[in-house]
């Protein structure tokens, strides 16, 4: 501009992030060699779900918030029947509880296998793409989706269909799988067992890049199993709280760059997700998943997001632990669902989705409708924590050419397994940097 | 064992988005038996699992490239799968890490597409969160629906005629 003093300025642009779910961007702003600003945008219009599920009756949000994510279906529906049932006083019994487990199981399955496998494995690796990948390396690719479609067998013998599943209902299940349909299951998931554990070994050998972060973690925890459906909110820093407690402690904020809220723990950024959850509860493994976490010879807490991948891997190795052993003790439910009376109230529920913990709060009114609904996913909690780690990461790569860095900002962030079709939308890549003192 | 297996995609929450899933359900009354009718929502990778087993599939999909609403595009696969990757990009109908062009040319890669494949694409108008299709499209969705129907029939005859052919040869 006439008048204004000369300044170096330089524009990386990304203009999709690839193997994220959705599309936005992210804009860096370097003055002088220090990053002054990190925005993570995001700019697919806010989900319309919760406006969306006003008026509706209790019993249809399990099908409705079913379709807020083609990969989390379980996730949502989980949350909403937990909360809702909170409301209308249900207790589920425990085959019943077991069934939504196994269901959650399935979701780990497929979800984590999806993003281990095609989405994430390919940065290790040199490879553009999981296309890449599977050009290279077709029978490492194959295993993948096998192991996917393992997860996706069992969510259609319990959800009735491989994407939104529809048997989930406000107290239990529509129908209930018979026992030889959960049986015939099995062998392929005593394959799917030694691919897990062969899934570890895989992951563990690859080289994680940094940088180092002394995360504040947080998931569910309870006593006697890995989170799923139930459990405390802890975190490595001392927090222990009830699930309805949530929005005492965690605070919401809209950013004026982004559509998708930032969720903030004390105003500071947190982790959610498999790295977070095993950190939090390495007590709870199963014993396969507890031996080929060992045998890795990499020890907790990891400080490094890239090295999600091997918490990712291990807890498909510990679904399908689980779902073999729910399988095995299966007792089919007399009754598919408990019967409930509506009622008007609030309630709240957070489960572990496959990428960390989502939270649901829905106010019940007299007549069963839906009188408000709030919903907190993953990806909006990690948004504030996948900044701060471009943050410190950042210095690194200004060196590097637009493209290179470009690159190894998408890697940090894939790291994460954001889901920004819940949260809302995804990426491109754009570093302002202002009188630069490189050349 | 179905030889023919007829799969719609999209988002029916997302108004047009939804055209090639609502196209299935309409299939579905209007062809025989012969026919495997999917509504698969948004598989992503999951649609390899839909093409298996299978001498023939036929996917429909919302897309978006400025052209009237119900304007209908025929692909062939492997023969279009770029014209599917790039000129369709990462299409309108799937938000997720797999667009529909990247999970066939991966299916094409790692061998598991059926003999016959083949992607109509449905032009759309609006993507409108909850909404039904927007009324240009309705106004083409007969004609396109009519259309791939027809082309189905022509595919279970080629199916059954391929099948006699093979019977014969075998009893030879």
């Amino acid at each position: 501009m006439p008048g204004n003093p000369p300044t170096r300025t330089r524009t990386l642009t990304v203009d999709l992030i690839t193997r994220v779910e959705g599309e936005g961007a992210l804009h860096v702003k370097v003055q002088d060699g220090t990053v002054q600003a990190v925005e993570l945008r995001i700019f697919e219009p806010p989900r319309f779900f919760e406006a969306f599920l006003q008026g509706r009756h209790v019993s249809e949000v399990p099908d409705l918030v079913a379709r807020i994510c083609g990969i989390c279906p379980v996730a949502y529906q989980m949350s909403a029947v937990h909360a809702l049932e909170a409301i209308l006083g249900v207790t589920v019994p425990s085959r019943i509880r077991a069934l939504r487990r196994l269901l959650y199981c399935a979701e780990w399955i497929e979800s984590h296998a999806l993003h281990v496998y095609l989405l994430h494995a390919p940065d290790f690796l040199g490879c553009d793409s999981g296309l890449d990948l599977a050009r290279r390396n077709p029978t490492v690719v194959q295993r993948g989706l096998r192991l996917k479609k393992a997860g996706n067998q069992l969510l259609t013998v319990l959800g009735g269909r491989s994407v939104h599943p529809v048997s989930v209902r406000v107290g239990g299940f529509s129908k209930v799988p018979t026992l030889s349909a959960l049986r015939a299951l099995r062998d392929e998931l005593l394959w799917a067992r030694d691919a897990a554990f062969e899934t570890v070994r895989w992951v563990a050998r690859f080289d994680f890049p940094g940088p180092d972060q002394d995360y504040t973690v947080v998931s569910l925890r309870s006593p006697h199993e890995y989170p799923m459906n139930e459990g405390r909110i802890a975190s490595n820093r001392g927090l222990d709280i009830e699930a309805a407690e949530f929005e005492t402690y965690f605070q919401e904020e809209q950013v004026p760059y982004s559509h998708a809220l930032h969720c903030t723990l004390d105003q500071e950024s947190y982790l959610v997700g498999p790295l977070a959850r095993l950190t939090l509860n390495t007590a709870c493994l199963t014993p396969l998943a507890r031996q080929a976490l060992d045998d890795t010879g990499l020890s907790l807490p990891f400080t490094r997001a890239s090295m999600g991948i091997v918490a990712r891997a291990v807890e498909i190795l510990l679904a399908i632990e689980e779902a073999l052993d729910i399988i095995e003790h299966y007792d089919p439910p007399s009754e598919p669902s408990v019967p409930f009376t509506v009622q008007a109230g609030v309630g709240m529920a957070v489960t572990e989705a496959p990428r960390g913990m989502l939270y649901h709060r829905y106010v019940v009114q007299d007549d069963g409708t839906i009188q408000e609904a709030k919903i907190v996913p993953p990806t909006s909690q990690n948004q504030r924590r996948i900044e701060d780690d471009l943050r410190a990461f950042l210095p690194q790569v200004l060196h590097l050419s637009n493209a290179q860095a470009a690159r190894s900002c998408e890697r940090i962030i894939r790291s994460y397994d954001p889901c920004i079709s819940c949260a809302t939308h995804f990426l491109t890549l754009h570093i302002e940097q202002m009188s630069s003192p490189l050349s | 064992m179905k030889r023919l297996r007829v799969i719609g995609i999209g988002q029916t929450l997302a108004g047009d988005d939804g055209v090639g899933m609502m196209v299935a359900r309409h299939l579905r009354f209007v062809c025989g038996s012969e026919v495997d009718i999917v509504e698969a929502g948004v598989p992503g990778v999951g649609l390899l699992d839909l093409l298996r087993d299978v001498e023939a599939a036929v996917v429909i999909d919302a897309v978006q490239s400025g052209r009237p609403p119900g304007m209908l595009h025929r692909l062939e696969i492997p023969r279009d799968l770029n014209v599917l990757l790039h000129a369709w990009g990462r299409g309108c109908s799937s938000t997720h890490a797999f667009g529909l062009g990247e999970t066939l040319m991966l299916g094409q890669t790692l061998g598991l597409l059926p003999a016959i494949m083949r992607v109509y694409g449905i032009e759309i108008g609006q993507i409108e969160r909850g909404n039904p299709l927007s009324p240009p499209l309705l106004a083409g969705f007969h004609s396109a629906a009519r259309q791939i129907q027809q082309d189905i029939e022509q595919l279970v005859a080629m199916l059954q005629d391929l099948g006699k052919s093979r019977q014969e040869q075998t009893g030879a």
